[in-house]
């Protein structure tokens, strides 16, 4: 399974407008559920970032969590231009977010080898700063892809 | 808050710090290399501390209850009732568990995982 083939234009926001932790996340998992569901998976993800912020540092965040709302592995992505306080471990603002959910058990355990998999996509996306460069969700999964093709 | 709401509450938290910390201790997720913004503070620590808080917080009965689901099933131990069915197996429930969820704790007849519904 392929990172890029998990991706669909319309759960990528490329202009998030929130600028603060709680309200990105709530942005964020609004392109996968809405309504009672959005909240309990935002209580989900707080109970991860309550351990310790999924800020990895130089402007990316990869919040994610397992939940029983989820039947199979679904992706958002969000990019914010002027940044968000993410408590990231460098203290510096994100501008790059993956919302990673997957449902408690996975066939392979496909969550976490895409975990892996955005991990190192998103290195390369901070160098040179290349995750401003899409201008259109479909732009951004062809970057992804072929980011992913030479991993 | 009722009290049968806190105790799903605390039982849905519980699974998901147990789904965390599972997934914390496989090779795959500590080669991501999240990690703690206080050098001090160790991540599954944190974790398996905050588990133990709620643990306590839940009856002993539960709990066991609870411990007996997670080691058969490995996860999908407390689940959302969807249109009547069970969100773990997939069994039509019984009308009257519906009626009793408001007041008791409720276990499916026949996978026996804790049920809760969403109004």
């Amino acid at each position: 399974m392929t990172l890029s083939s998990l991706l669909k234009p319309e759960r990528i926001n490329l202009n998030l407008k929130s600028k603060k932790k709680n309200d990105v996340l709530k942005e964020l998992i609004g392109l996968i559920k809405t309504g009672s569901d959005a909240q309990m998976l935002l209580d989900t993800i707080h109970t991860r970032e309550e351990l310790g912020s999924t800020g990895i540092g130089k402007g990316v965040g990869i919040p994610h969590c397992r939940s029983l709302l989820i039947d199979k592995l679904e992706i958002a992505v969000g990019r914010s231009k002027n940044g968000v306080d993410f408590n990231a471990i460098d203290k510096k603002p994100v501008h790059f977010l993956f919302l990673i959910i997957a449902p408690p058990q996975d066939p392979g355990n496909q969550y976490l080898i895409i975990l892996g998999k955005v991990a190192m996509i998103c290195q390369e996306l901070i160098k040179k700063k290349r995750y401003l460069e899409p201008q259109t969700p479909e732009e951004l999964i062809n970057l992804i892809k072929s980011l992913e093709e030479k991993l | 808050m009722t009290k049968v709401k806190a105790q799903i509450n605390l039982l849905r938290t519980l699974e998901e710090l147990d789904l965390i910390l599972k997934d914390m201790a496989s090779p795959a997720y500590k080669k991501i290399g999240f990690k703690s913004p206080k050098p001090t503070l160790d991540f599954v620590k944190t974790a398996e501390k905050e588990r133990a808080h709620i643990a306590d917080q839940v009856e002993p009965i539960l709990l066991q209850k609870y411990e007996r689901i997670m080691k058969r099933y490995g996860g999908r131990v407390v689940v959302q009732v969807i249109n009547g069915f069970c969100g773990g197996c997939f069994i039509k429930l019984p009308s009257e568990y519906i009626t009793r969820s408001s007041t008791d704790i409720t276990n499916c007849p026949n996978c026996g995982r804790f049920l809760y519904w969403v109004k």
